[in-house]
């Protein structure tokens, strides 16, 4: 069962989920879907508990986003009040779990391609003839995403050192800091791709131009096995909801 | 009593597989608040790491860093920067406005407001750091070295006792390192201590600075 999958069947689940979780909004289609994308993340080799544990700090901030998304969204049972504010709302907080559900599947799904090598990834995007320019953009992006965030990181730290004290501020001015953030960050990335295109050319790189390699992958029989069973089930998730097209 | 003192650091890069990765091990560093002090070493021995263990950014996994006495952790980060000022090597990723006035009073805009003293600095920084004709152009269209003065003038308005640099003169021109020479030179005599990071043997060379060397492990060499 755990053995190296063509990335092609990686893309075809990360496709498959994170389009379902995406559109689909009903609760417990997308809470099966959460459940399927911990076992297929499992099967193809992923450290789910190691990467929940990682983004520990970034689940917390969610159910943040969750309580105060449902102070603004009202609607249905209210399960918490003071009076005539309703705190928690039964839609306000359905809302709030499915944005989670979204973010846990979209973050997994990171996981789950990253379990293939840059290379093989790219050469399952080209055999499955999507446009080289997506390929070659993906691969970029995955190679200087640490760079980036390293400079987010140092842009964050550079503005709390400027001696501003921030719990001094008002809601207001606190999230005008905030936006400033995005200045050097949208800057540097923008200076970062416009280098980074500049080398391209010099090397006489041609984006799209056809090129030839002696690699090549070949589906093996467990790749098209996962890929099956992938696509049934979401058949069987969706049909419970949308009904009879199966 | 030192101004900053790291006392018996260990740091570890991955945390997972420690014995593999272990950048420092029992580091011990006293730095005084008015002294000029260079740190050379290889690339990649940890000379960036060892800066940000100071600035409280990074924790160390073992030992502890003092400053003034107190231990880093417990100062809020808006604290540490009205003592240290940093600048990072790429001084793009450290500034915030449009234009060089707005950028030098942006903690004050956002926090005590701009009382005739900070205009004062704000004059004092303007010249000492040479950006008189650059007052009115966007930051966006400055030079790297006007940038960089640009950041180092962000610094000085919180009138720190310490100023930390990381590599000021990668990727400057003769002329703008000679440049920053001066600079360094001013903002020292003004009674500000200096922590400067290099491995431009010449540049650290035409400097009054004591010279430590990094070296792996951790270790320290005069
Ligand atoms: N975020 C990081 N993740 C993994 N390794 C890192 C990271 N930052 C630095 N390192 C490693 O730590 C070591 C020291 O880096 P650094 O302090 O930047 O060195 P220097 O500034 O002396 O060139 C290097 O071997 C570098 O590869
Ligand atoms: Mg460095």
């Amino acid at each position: 069962m755990f053995r190296d999958y063509d990335p092609r069947v990686k893309i075809l689940i990360v496709m498959i989920l994170t389009g379902v979780v995406v559109f689909d909004n009903n609760l417990v289609t997308q809470g099966l879907i959460v459940f399927l994308t911990f076992i297929l993340a499992f099967i193809v080799g992923v450290n789910v508990i190691n990467t929940l544990y990682k983004m520990r700090r970034f689940l917390t901030l969610l159910f943040s986003i969750i309580i105060i998304q449902s102070l603004f969204v009202q609607g249905g049972h209210r399960y918490l009040y003071i009076g005539a504010i309703t705190l928690i709302s039964e839609k306000g907080i359905t809302l709030g779990i499915a944005y989670v559900f979204r973010v846990i599947v979209i973050i997994m799904s990171g996981a789950i391609i990253s379990t293939s090598s840059m290379r093989n990834t790219m050469q399952g995007m080209v055999q499955l003839k999507l446009p080289y320019e997506l390929a070659l953009m993906t691969s970029i992006g995955v190679r200087f995403l640490p760079i980036l965030m390293g400079e987010v990181r140092n842009t964050h730290v550079s503005m709390e050192l400027r001696g501003i004290d921030v719990n001094e501020l008002h809601i207001k001015r606190r999230l005008e800091l905030i936006g400033r953030l995005f200045v050097p960050i949208v800057y540097s990335t923008l200076y970062r791709a416009k280098s980074l295109s500049e080398s391209i050319d010099m090397r006489g790189y041609i984006i799209g131009e056809k090129r030839s390699s002696y690699y090549h992958l070949t589906l093996r029989k467990h790749d098209i096995a996962l890929g099956v069973i992938v696509i049934i089930v979401a058949l069987v998730i969706l049909n419970r909801n949308y009904g009879g097209f199966i | 009593m030192a101004f900053i003192e790291l006392k018996g650091i260990d740091y570890h890069i991955n945390k997972k597989n420690k014995k593999l990765n272990m950048l420092f091990e029992n580091l011990n560093l006293a730095i005084e608040g008015n002294e000029f002090i260079t740190i050379v070493g290889a690339n990649g021995i940890g000379k960036t790491t060892l800066s940000k263990l100071i600035i409280g950014v990074l924790k160390p996994d073992k030992g502890q860093v003092l400053l003034e006495n107190i231990n880093i952790e417990d100062y809020k980060r808006y604290e540490i920067g009205r003592k240290i000022g940093y600048l990072f090597q790429n001084p793009e990723i450290q500034l915030f406005n449009a234009k060089i006035y707005e950028e030098l009073m942006f903690a004050y805009e956002f926090g005590e407001g701009i009382s005739d003293e900070v205009r004062k600095r704000y004059d004092t920084v303007i010249k000492d750091l040479s950006l008189e004709k650059a007052v009115n152009t966007p930051i966006k269209q400055l030079s790297q070295g006007e940038k960089q003065r640009v950041a180092i003038g962000t610094i000085l308005m919180n009138n720190p006792k310490f100023i930390i640099l990381d590599e000021p003169t990668v990727g400057l021109n003769q002329e703008l390192i000679d440049d920053l020479r001066v600079i360094l030179l001013k903002i020292y005599h003004k009674g500000i201590g200096v922590l400067l990071i290099s491995h431009d043997n010449e540049f650290v060379k035409s400097l009054p600075t004591k010279v430590l060397t990094l070296s792996k492990g951790g270790r320290i060499s005069v």
